[in-house]
């Protein structure tokens, strides 16, 4: 080997970087687990099997108190994912029209597109979340005098309920019959509910994501060269088939990476559903901590969890994002 | 194939250095100790309710109090001689036992209920009583609910990482009736959405309910406490385990509080009687004829400070919680043993 | 036409294309409201939506939170006010908490002049006139004064104020300071990174992408859980951290991969260089 040469000065600096990092690394844990051992503070994730003890306000499994720890994280990652899922569909939706709307020709629509996307993405937050939160409970009619619409919808302070279709089995039928929303006791029964934490988190994260997105849109769809918009419109093109045949595809490839970003922002900004009362995996694993003291186990769930997300958004996005790239030759 | 040989040569290397360096660098981490660094830094750290007025909360200026803010008070003055030498760090429920079992703090005082899993396994230590209290529920008048037993499938607002939802579990599955509960992590958020009408009942220990009632309710009238107790929440300071000494002072200065109200000792009375005093019990507690400071690790005059700093408990109690206050809470249980009560010392001798 | 005849010019004449108009030239608001308001149906419908909208909204908003707001610290006041208009009164009475927190009350003068200088040295930065090397003595000297009439000691020594400890300094002057230093901080940090994850060498590319993806899939509050109250149970005993500092220090790490991912979204645009032909003897 010669020592002077490229390769053993890259083989020198990659091993020496190891070397500190593992160093590090070991050293912290070995600090960690002789503290704990000290202190008598008990580790390990047995604590899973255990009896979790406390009932969640709402899940989308049959949870109650008699099950283990380890279902009820599942019940709390079951919340994030449907906060996640719903905000990342409505935020694209939404964040696409204002992206657009800022480029559009009306000055009107720019103005106020300009108005939404500075002022939702400058505020953080959790400020946004806590706001709408008021405003759902504080400005909604109580449970037991709800706002009543179209019929079979029920807005009150309880949450939003919707008629659902579900399976009747009868005796010698069953059937696809509407569950239809009632004032049982002073509180709405049946249908399709969305509590009040679910539809304020909801709602504070679409539209905050959706500021980002349009921006994302926006520099997206300036991206595109105004050659490529003249040679469209002189081909005869009108507006709406120019931005969906020249524009788009080409705005595509600028707006997918940053895209994936926004999408993990919003699936890690929903851990701040806890301020609000929200049973997603942050809030049921604050719990778990506080009853076992199990305080670095029940953090590195959630890292792991959170962090198997983003990768998994991160490896499909990047799919999509390979499908429509330019192809270098 | 060369790149392979040089990747596991690195690998090998990696784990070499890992397990070098957890051998060499990993120090023992000594038990004990608190008393030496809480001297060495002239200050003690304590842990409090981020803003539960009666018990721990800090006003407009900054300046904390309430009865757990007292027992830090009266520990500072018996330690380091002066009750404002005390760092108060907020803590809401989820992070405060983290905070103690890291040694972010020296003591918890932040109305914690005592529970086998947190003597047990949290690597803690439970130290005196300070209050005797058990959960209870407040609803809005209006609702007409007299009983706890009526909560049929109600909401239930209640703060997360508490005994408070596993109690709540407890007696909703005991007694049939299905409660959806509402958990929130900070107090303030929880409370909000009970008084903006989220819940139909909120939850907590009897003494949280009365104070939160009388600070943020409109009117105190408008919302009823229901008489069930549904558990027993005794609460009081904690300490981290494995340092005997730091936890024999701070749970004999609280039993010295305890003490001196049971003998008649106040702020007010406390020289005359140091100076004229023949009762012997009355003498050890104010250093005049035993030293028990100095088997603790603290001078003579230790008790001295600390009633001087606070008063005995019933001063503390009446100042913080009692009838003249908003909270207007009973000694009830909280009384001297020799008064029908629980409050019972174990004696300074 | 036979090259030799005049060409018809009164037939030619009338069959003449009528002149277009001269191309508008106009300015003002009127033409501005015809173009951009009116262009098309489409864009009729827009406008007439969008003014639906805030003729709908604004005058409520304007009405609740300057017309019939309460501005005097007045607890009966903004109760009977409730729902009617907002009661500022709050911020009024409490403007000293929210601005500098816990910090001692007799001597938030120090915060605030600390925070105006933080704020005119900021400013400074943003305007090409002050870029020369003055401005780098400038920040030194602020950041100096800063943490000196904050903190009351520099380095360890006194600066003849009273000393005030860091977990008491809150509020706005804190903001500005975190986001100052962790911003500053991140950025060389994750320049470093972005050009490591495109590095030739294996392991740097594997440690700069690991890095990457464990901030960049971790919530915030977490990492923040971790370095504020679990730090200490990770560190060997008696050793202590400032708290500020380890806040810093997890900002900026966390920081610094999201700033890394934008930096190597630049060259990505750039189409992908030839690589030279390497002479024989290298």
């Amino acid at each position: 080997m010669r020592w002077h040469s490229r390769r053993t000065r890259a083989l020198l600096v990659q091993v020496g970087l190891v070397v500190v990092l593992a160093a590090l690394v070991g050293w912290l844990l070995a600090n960690t687990l002789a503290n704990m051992r000290a202190r008598g503070i008990q580790s390990g994730f047995d604590f899973l099997l255990d009896t979790a003890g406390f009932d969640i306000g709402e899940s989308l499994i049959d949870f109650d108190s008699e099950q283990a720890y380890w279902r009820a994280f599942l019940v709390g990652l079951l919340n994030t994912l449907r906060v996640s899922v719903t905000g990342i569909v409505l935020c694209t939706l939404i964040g696409t029209l204002v992206g657009i709307g800022r480029v559009s020709g009306n000055a009107l629509a720019r103005g106020l597109c300009y108005v939404y996307t500075e002022l939702l993405r400058n505020v953080p937050i959790l400020l946004q979340l806590l706001m709408w939160y008021v405003l759902l409970i504080e400005w909604m009619p109580e449970a037991d005098t709800p706002l009543h619409g179209l019929g079979g919808l029920y807005l009150s302070k309880g949450g939003l309920s919707l008629p659902w279709p579900t399976w009747d089995s009868g005796a010698w039928t069953s059937a696809l019959v509407w569950d239809m929303p009632a004032i049982v006791d002073g509180e709405i029964r049946g249908g399709l509910n969305f509590s009040p934490e679910f539809l304020a988190v909801t709602l504070g994260l679409t539209l905050y994501t959706s500021a980002f997105v349009a921006e994302v849109v926006r520099s997206g769809l300036q991206s595109v060269a105004r050659g490529q918009i003249e040679a469209a419109r002189s081909l005869g093109l009108n507006p709406w088939l120019t931005l969906r045949h020249v524009v788009l595809p080409q705005a595509m490839r600028v707006i997918v990476p940053p895209m994936t970003n926004q999408y993990l922002n919003l699936t890690k900004n929903s851990s701040l559903a806890v301020a609000i009362g929200y049973p997603d995996l942050v809030n049921i694993s604050n719990t778990a901590l506080n009853q076992t003291g199990r305080a670095v186990e029940c953090i590195a769930i959630i890292m792991g969890i959170y962090l198997m997300l983003s990768l998994l958004t991160s490896a499909f996005m990047n799919a999509y994002n390979r499908r429509v790239a330019i192809r270098e030759r | 194939m060369k790149t392979l040989s040089l990747t596991s040569t690195w690998i090998r290397a990696s784990w070499l250095a890992m397990s070098l360096g957890a051998a060499l660098l990993s120090l023992p981490a000594l038990a004990g100790k608190t008393l030496d660094a809480v001297k060495q830094r002239d200050q003690i750290v304590c842990g409090v309710n981020t803003g539960l007025s009666g018990f721990g909360a800090a006003d407009s200026q900054g300046k904390w109090t309430g009865l757990d803010v007292d027992m830090c008070r009266a520990i500072a003055a018996a330690v380091l001689g002066n009750p404002d030498k005390v760092r108060y760090v907020p803590l809401s429920a989820p992070q405060r036992f983290t905070a103690l079992q890291s040694g972010e703090i020296d003591v918890l005082s932040r109305n914690t209920t005592f529970t086998l899993t947190r003597d047990a396994s949290l690597g803690l230590s439970q130290t005196v009583v300070t209050y005797y209290d058990g959960q209870g529920f407040m609803v809005p008048t209006k609702s007409g609910l007299k009983s706890a037993k009526q909560l049929k499938g109600a909401t239930v607002c209640v703060q997360s990482g508490t005994t408070t939802e596993k109690n709540l579990t407890d007696f909703s599955r005991a007694n049939k009736l299905d409660i959806k509960p509402v958990v929130f992590e900070k107090l303030d958020a929880s409370t909000a959405a009970y008084f903006a009408g989220r819940c139909k009942a909120y939850t907590t220990d009897a003494s949280g309910l009365a104070s939160i009632r009388s600070k943020e309710a409109k009117d105190p009238k408008d919302h009823l406490i229901l008489p069930e107790l549904i558990s027993k929440e005794p609460l009081g300071p904690l300490v981290r385990r494995g340092d005997d000494e730091w936890f024999a002072i701070v749970k004999w200065v609280i039993y010295g509080l305890i003490e001196a109200e049971e003998y008649g000792i106040t702020a007010a009375n406390l020289e005359q009687l140091k100076a004229e005093t023949t009762d012997p019990v009355i003498g050890r507690i104010l250093g005049k004829t035993d030293d028990t400071g100095k088997l603790l690790g603290l001078d003579r005059e230790w008790m001295v400070r600390a009633i001087a700093a606070t008063g005995n408990y019933g001063e503390i109690f009446e100042r913080n919680v009692g009838e003249k206050t908003p909270l207007a809470l009973k000694r009830g249980l909280n009384a001297q043993w020799s008064k029908g009560g629980l409050q019972y010392a174990m004696p300074i001798r | 036409m036979s090259p030799s005849s005049t060409p018809d010019c009164a037939h030619a004449a009338a069959a003449l294309i009528p002149p277009r108009a001269a191309p508008n030239h106009a300015r003002g608001l009127r033409q501005w409201i015809r173009t951009e308001l009116l262009g098309s149906p489409m864009n009729v419908g827009v406008t007439l939506l969008m003014t639906a909208l805030l003729v709908w909204q604004l005058p409520g908003w304007v009405s609740w939170s300057m017309v019939h707001a309460i501005v005097q610290p007045d607890a009966d006041a903004c109760q009977t006010a409730r729902g009617l208009g907002a009661c500022w009164g709050v911020v009024s009475e409490k403007y000293r908490v929210i601005l500098f927190g816990r910090y001692p009350f007799a001597e938030q003068w120090r915060p605030l002049v600390a925070t105006l200088g933080l704020l005119v040295l900021l400013v400074a930065s943003c305007m090409r006139q002050c870029w020369q090397r003055g401005l780098v003595v400038a920040w030194i000297l602020g950041l100096c004064g800063f943490f000196g009439l904050m903190g009351g000691r520099l380095l360890g020594f006194s600066v003849g104020l009273t000393p005030v400890s860091t977990d008491q300094w809150g509020g706005f002057p804190l903001t500005l300071m975190l986001s100052t230093l962790s911003i500053a901080c991140a950025f060389p940090l994750a320049v470093l990174v972005a050009l490591g994850r495109r590095s030739d060498w294996p392991l740097v590319r594997a440690v700069c992408i690991t890095y990457i993806e464990l901030v960049r899939g971790v919530p915030l509050i977490t990492v923040l859980f971790m370095a504020s109250f679990m730090l200490p149970l990770f560190m060997p005993e008696g050793v202590k951290i400032d708290v500020l500092v380890r806040v810093v220090v997890g900002i900026t790490l966390f920081s610094g991969a999201y700033m890394a991912e934008v930096i190597r979204g630049g060259p990505r645009l750039c189409p992908k260089a030839r690589p030279k032909p390497r002479p024989h003897w290298a």
